[in-house]
């Protein structure tokens, strides 16, 4: 289980982005965090990465603190991510950037050509372009490359972050679709979108965020009734 | 049959491409940490020149064949510049103005020691080979200037190959183009950016190992050095290795023409004019259509 307590976060002296946040993001499910613009989400997912520093709080993953661990050090603990700008290496072929995705386990060729098959399996789409130029995909595909490739590591908890920015719906579609098969593929989702809709309807518990405080949250069924109108107003504004 | 003004342009030329090879080995180092890092490194010529005194100084003392030497020059240099990125350039790479302040630091304390080390006289190393040629018809290559472009030629090929073929040389290139989407992967950026660094002195060394058979040299001749691989960057680009090969021969045929033209003088000149040329009509450099940091 990934833990937060009271995690502060500053952009410059005395700005806070986030505020003593805290939740709990339980393995084998979607653990969702909504929230308007501004609101941290992508701070957020930075920190628990480990490309941001934060003030304050802890981030534990059963029972080991990482907030003072590098990015590159939590790869090794099964932390991975999706970040929210275009990140394949565009000069490479797809495969390179997927080989370049098992760095943790790059000693045992072996176990590298097994997670590819694996990985590949999951995201059939890239098994026909692994000798193109990632730079050369839609931006549809770059983002299953950018998820395929987080997969590379074996993660057990994947964080994502707004997957489904800049992709047209019917991408939004399959990328949400694709989460669904990882989840069921036992891998922990962080997820934090601005397409609430499909977000709350991949997630098993979904918190809110809200100028970098959590107003709350909790298994999807049981969070309150306020939270709930909250999102209900959010839906709406998505919608018109 | 070829006019006597022929066979020397001709002559003029094989001796341009000879030295065209070594000038690209000259630029690969710059071209490495600027793609790789994103630093200017303003003494990149000092540590070439530092590598010919390095190459000098142990056939001299040791009486070592200077040819091999230079296979020590190379793992030298490479130590040199793994602890200079280490206490120097290590906490300065989120600036993009600091470590070029802080290279040319570099450029002096290195241009200062090898004038205490060596004094400031020209130095050059005599081979048993110095004086020879191969004769080919009526054309001579001094055997030197071969054996230098074979060894730049095969040692930036090696680099091409170990860059594009090899897990590590991967590495360096994601870090290159996204060194935050690398440190995600779990590639440990600032160790690949140390070795980068390393591989690039070590670049220089054999450079300045190589020039230090062909030409005389003082402790001031770095900049001069820098401004060869100014002017072979602007023409490259970031680019490939084969553009860098082509625009160290852009270069060294401009400098040898220029040179025989106007006088030998006005060779470092002739650099400038392709430099302010390339800004003014191809800013982008001679191979628009590549993309950058293909390195």
């Amino acid at each position: 289980m990934l833990k937060i307590e009271n995690l502060t976060v500053e952009y410059r002296r005395d700005i806070e982005i986030l505020k003593n946040v805290s939740l709990l993001v339980p393995e084998n499910m979607v653990t969702a965090v909504i929230g308007p613009n501004g609101a941290g989400k992508s701070t957020l997912v930075k920190t628990i990465a480990g490309l941001i520093r934060p003030k304050r709080g802890s981030i534990t993953l059963d029972g080991v603190r990482i907030d003072g661990m590098s990015a590159e050090e939590r790869v090794k603990h099964g932390i991975s991510v999706v970040l929210q700008r275009r990140s394949v290496f565009p000069q490479m072929t797809v495969k390179e950037n997927l080989m370049l995705g098992g760095w943790r386990i790059r000693g045992d060729k072996k176990a590298l050509d097994d997670v590819l098959e694996d990985v590949l399996e999951l995201f059939p789409d890239l098994k026909q372009r692994l000798a193109l130029k990632a730079g050369s995909l839609s931006g549809g595909l770059q983002r299953m490359l950018e998820i395929a490739r987080a997969m590379m590591s074996r993660p057990r908890f994947l964080l994502m972050d707004e997957p489904s920015a800049g992709l047209s719906p019917i991408m939004v579609r399959h990328v949400y679709r694709q989460i669904d098969i990882l989840r069921k593929n036992n891998v922990t989702i962080f997820l934090v979108d601005q397409n609430i809709r499909q977000c709350i309807d991949a997630a098993d518990h979904v918190y809110v965020l809200e100028l970098g405080e959590i107003k709350g949250g909790g298994r999807k069924e049981e969070i309150s009734e306020s939270l709930n109108n909250l999102i209900k107003v959010w839906l709406y504004l998505e919608q018109s | 049959m070829l006019s006597g003004t022929e066979v020397t342009y001709i002559q003029l030329f094989l001796g341009a491409i000879l030295l065209g090879g070594l000038y690209a080995l000259v630029a690969i180092g710059l071209a490495l940490i600027f793609g790789v890092m994103r630093i200017l490194n303003i003494a990149h010529g000092d540590f070439i020149i530092l590598s010919t005194y390095i190459t000098y100084w142990l056939s001299q003392t040791y009486g070592l064949d200077p040819l091999l030497t230079i296979f020590l020059t190379i793992p030298i240099a490479s130590l040199v510049g793994f602890v200079t990125y280490l206490s120097v350039i290590r906490g300065l790479t989120k600036s993009f103005e600091a470590p070029i302040v802080s290279s040319f630091g570099i450029l002096l304390i290195l241009q200062a020691s090898m004038l205490i080390a060596w004094s400031g006289d020209p130095r050059s190393i005599v081979t048993p080979f110095t004086a020879e040629s191969l004769v080919i018809g009526p054309y001579l290559l001094p055997l030197v200037r071969l054996i230098a472009f074979i060894v730049s030629v095969a040692a930036l090929t090696l680099l091409h190959v170990f860059l594009n073929k090899t897990y590590f040389g991967r590495a360096i290139k994601a870090v290159s183009q996204d060194s935050e989407a690398a440190s995600t992967l779990g590639i440990p950026v600032s160790r690949i950016q140390s070795i980068t660094f390393a591989l690039s002195v070590g670049m220089a060394g054999l450079a300045g190992g190589l020039l230090s058979l062909l030409l005389s040299f003082t402790p001031t001749l770095g900049p001069e050095y820098l401004l060869k691989a100014f002017v072979i960057l602007a023409l490259s680009g970031i680019g490939n290795i084969p553009a860098l090969l082509v625009g160290g021969l852009v270069l060294s045929i401009g400098e040898t023409y220029g040179s025989f033209f106007l006088g030998s003088g006005y060779r470092n000149v002739v650099a400038y004019i392709i430099l302010v040329l390339i800004l003014l009509l191809k800013p982008a450099g001679l191979f628009r259509g590549l993309k950058e940091r293909e390195v």
